[in-house]
């Protein structure tokens, strides 16, 4: 069997689904991701890097019809998905596939957004889109190993995303199966994505790498429709990308390929509700949880241990990038009591909380992370300078498929983060549309796409 | 605190000049005459007052980038045609940093000496990344050249730019955490991406955005994830010889009758009409 078969047959398998014959549970879940996404998207829209590349677009970008959320901005597709999909993952708060650990919202809905404006796409056609999309970059990165992408120092969400995004665009674009296919083999030429972007400690560049997987996945798509003919050896890119991505594996056929049409990926997707790496969420809940019984903070808080799975407390160490440093986000969490983006951006210096971060302890904890990843557990002990104790775990954060986050907090989600940017009666609008059985992309960038003076 | 990546730009900016300008001065003609010249005149594409617009030989007046990207994937094509009928080594990859170079020096109204300089910076850092990355990248199924195509296009581009060492630094540290580096892509793509890259990043840090500061010595860095650290030391010997560009100059097959500065240093015409052939 050629190593590329199994790819050939999930690229097959996806290029086949129609809305019609979606379950129900996939269509609702498209739907789902869809809106919160776009609620992300459009919630960034002050974010320092949306001001900036706002700026970038002014010095150069392509007229079009598609909206970049930056600046409100009217460029091409490709554009369109880049920017928008820098944002989409900036405040940390885009959805998590749970299995493969992609974000892959972040990169596929913004191309979905772009292409489908172009295209004059219904919700229909995204929401299908959206689905294949998951499917082929989730798939594919389960196929390559997750873990093995990731210790090999890469970032799974945009070096599998920028497949998904040319499944998303190709499907929007209405390829046939066989250029569909194509789209998504020039696109694995472009998997792109490393962890330096954690030595940086204000998030530009984690958040650049999604939209730049955006972007390259429209471009593959644009290529193939305009003629390109991907016409290389499948099974040599497959076998690069084995090598290269996951350090020569092989290739994981039944974990990629496991339950097709019987369980869709789009369905399997938390959703997050702190703006920081969703592997601290244990913790996060469970500092709440504690101070319903004790007023903990800063000034009365004499040591805060935190026991986390190891996987996850390895993702969360002490990092230049500070949304995936457990212990300035514990620190912020407890001298503020709340949690905004804002502690992630140049206004705040780790400096200034280093005093509280010294009273932190984060232990990688084996026996918590033989529970993993059926449980993400996490065990916040805090002990006050009166002597007392408290502690409590955590073992299915908020947001996540066991815990999963209510329709009506999604929507409290979505109203916090778009009512300041677009105003009360164009996010309820928004809202709206967005609940309704059927829409345009148009419409619903004509409504996002505007300020709250517009 | 390591601060190779500022070191090597400051280094390659060290470099002499003059030899430096010349061997950009060479490529770019070398580079171009085999693109051919823009054929659309004055056709234009709109563009908002202060947008940054360069000649696209196809489509005629563009977005900076998309010039970089458009005239270096139809190039990258027809060298992969014509390298894949006499089996000649194809200057693909090595081009990028012209045609990103090219289409930024156009848009910001540089003149010759500052592109033919940008270019060379960029030919000298393709050389050096590409040897030094070679032999790592190939065992991990990377292509070196495209990850050197990338940060040479960022080079030339930041030279323009006036990007100070951190500034520049940074540029490369947010090209290189999303270079598109696998083997067995589509090359041209590849190439293209990496010239369009080269500017896009450039024109970031003007807006002030920011990128990993040292991403070719890091942890998850260039060397440690796509090559091997152990062949940073090759990258570290950034001496005043142009001896790399030798090498360049004859994958592109200038010949010596062809002088380097065929155009001389001091043009008095623009970029843009060099390309539009109009300055005779």
């Amino acid at each position: 069997m050629k190593v590329s078969q199994p790819l050939d047959q999930l690229l097959e398998y996806a290029a086949s689904l129609t809305y019609g014959r979606l379950p129900a549970v996939a269509q609702d879940g498209a739907r789902k991701i869809f809106f919160d996404t776009l609620g992300v998207i459009v919630g960034a829209h002050r974010q320092p890097i949306a001001v900036k590349l706002a700026e970038y677009l002014a010095l150069s970008a392509e007229a079009g019809d598609c909206t970049s959320i930056c600046g409100f901005r009217k460029v091409g597709s490709a554009t369109a998905a880049f920017t928008n999909g820098a944002i989409s993952h900036d405040l940390e708060l885009d959805d998590l596939h749970q299995t493969s650990s992609l974000h892959a919202a972040a990169v596929m809905v913004p191309a979905a957004i772009a292409v489908g404006e172009e295209t004059g796409a219904s919700s229909e056609d995204v929401f299908l889109a959206l689905v294949r999309g998951y499917e082929v970059a989730c798939r594919l990165t389960l196929m390559l190993d997750p873990e093995k992408v990731y210790f090999g120092g890469f970032h799974p969400t945009t070096v599998c995303g920028v497949v998904g995004a040319a499944a998303v665009a190709a499907s929007l674009m209405k390829l046939d199966p066989s250029r569909f296919r194509q789209a998504c083999y020039l696109a694995m030429g472009l998997m792109s994505g490393i962890m330096a972007c954690k030595t940086e400690p204000d998030h530009y560049t984690k958040s650049y790498q999604c939209g730049i997987a955006a972007r390259n996945g429209v471009v593959a798509a644009q290529m193939i429709r305009d003629g390109y003919t991907f016409s290389g050896d499948a099974a040599a890119v497959v076998q690069a990308a084995l090598q290269g991505y996951a350090g020569g594996a092989p290739l994981r056929a039944d974990a990629g390929l496991g339950e097709l049409g019987r369980r869709f990926e789009i369905v399997d997707t938390g959703y997050k509700l702190y703006p920081c790496c969703r592997h601290i969420y244990p913790l996060l809940d469970a500092l709440a949880t504690i101070r319903k019984t004790a007023p903990v903070d800063s000034r009365n808080c004499e040591h805060m241990k935190l026991n986390l799975y190891a996987r996850g407390a390895i993702n969360v160490g002490d990092h230049s990038l500070r949304t995936h440093n457990a212990r300035y986000v514990m620190a912020m969490a407890l001298e503020h009591g709340v949690l905004k983006r804002d502690f992630f951006t140049e206004a705040y210096g780790i400096e200034d909380i280093r005093p509280v971060m010294n009273r932190i302890d984060l232990i990688a904890d084996e026996a918590l992370q033989a529970e993993w990843p059926a449980k993400a557990p996490g065990v916040v002990t805090v002990t006050l300078r009166d002597g007392r104790k408290f502690s409590e775990r955590v073992d299915h954060p908020k947001g996540g498929v066991e815990n999963p986050a209510r329709l009506e907090e999604l929507r409290d989600k979505f109203s916090v983060l778009v009512t300041p940017v677009v105003g009360e009666a164009r996010a309820a609008a928004l809202a709206g549309l967005l609940a309704a059985p059927t829409f345009a992309v148009r419409d619903v960038m004509r409504i996002a796409g505007q300020g709250v003076s517009a | 605190m390591s601060r190779l990546t500022q070191d090597l730009y400051r280094s390659l900016c060290a470099l002499p000049a003059g030899e430096v300008s010349s061997l950009g001065a060479c490529l770019v003609r070398e580079v171009w005459s085999r693109a051919g010249k823009d054929t659309t005149r004055e056709r234009a594409a709109p563009a908002s007052a202060g947008q940054l617009v360069a000649t696209d030989l196809a489509a005629g007046r563009v977005p900076v980038e998309t010039a970089a990207f458009n005239n270096a994937l139809r190039f990258a094509e027809q060298q992969s045609k014509s390298a894949a009928s006499d089996g000649a080594v194809e200057p693909v990859c090595a081009a990028a940093p012209v045609f990103a170079a090219t289409a930024l020096a156009e848009a910001r109204k540089a003149d010759f000496a500052m592109l033919f300089h940008a270019a060379g910076l960029g030919i000298e850092a393709y050389t050096r990344l590409a040897a030094s990355l070679a032999r790592g990248t190939r065992h991990k199924a990377f292509d070196g050249r495209v990850i050197a195509a990338t940060l040479a296009s960022i080079v030339a581009c930041a030279y323009i730019e006036k990007l100070t060492p951190e500034q520049a630094a940074q540029a490369l540290g947010l090209g290189s955490s999303a270079v598109t580096a696998m083997a067995q892509g589509y090359l041209p793509l590849q190439a293209a991406t990496a010239a369009r890259d080269g500017i896009v990043m450039v024109l970031l840090m003007r807006c002030d955005f920011r990128g990993p500061p040292d991403p070719l010595a890091c942890r998850w860095g260039v060397y440690d994830v796509f090559g091997d650290v152990a062949d940073i030391p090759t990258l570290e010997v950034v001496t005043a010889a142009v001896r790399a560009g030798e090498t360049v100059r004859r994958s592109f097959g200038a010949s010596p009758d062809r002088p380097a500065a065929h155009v001389p240093l001091q043009s008095p015409v623009s970029v843009a009409q060099f390309l539009t052939g109009r300055a005779g």
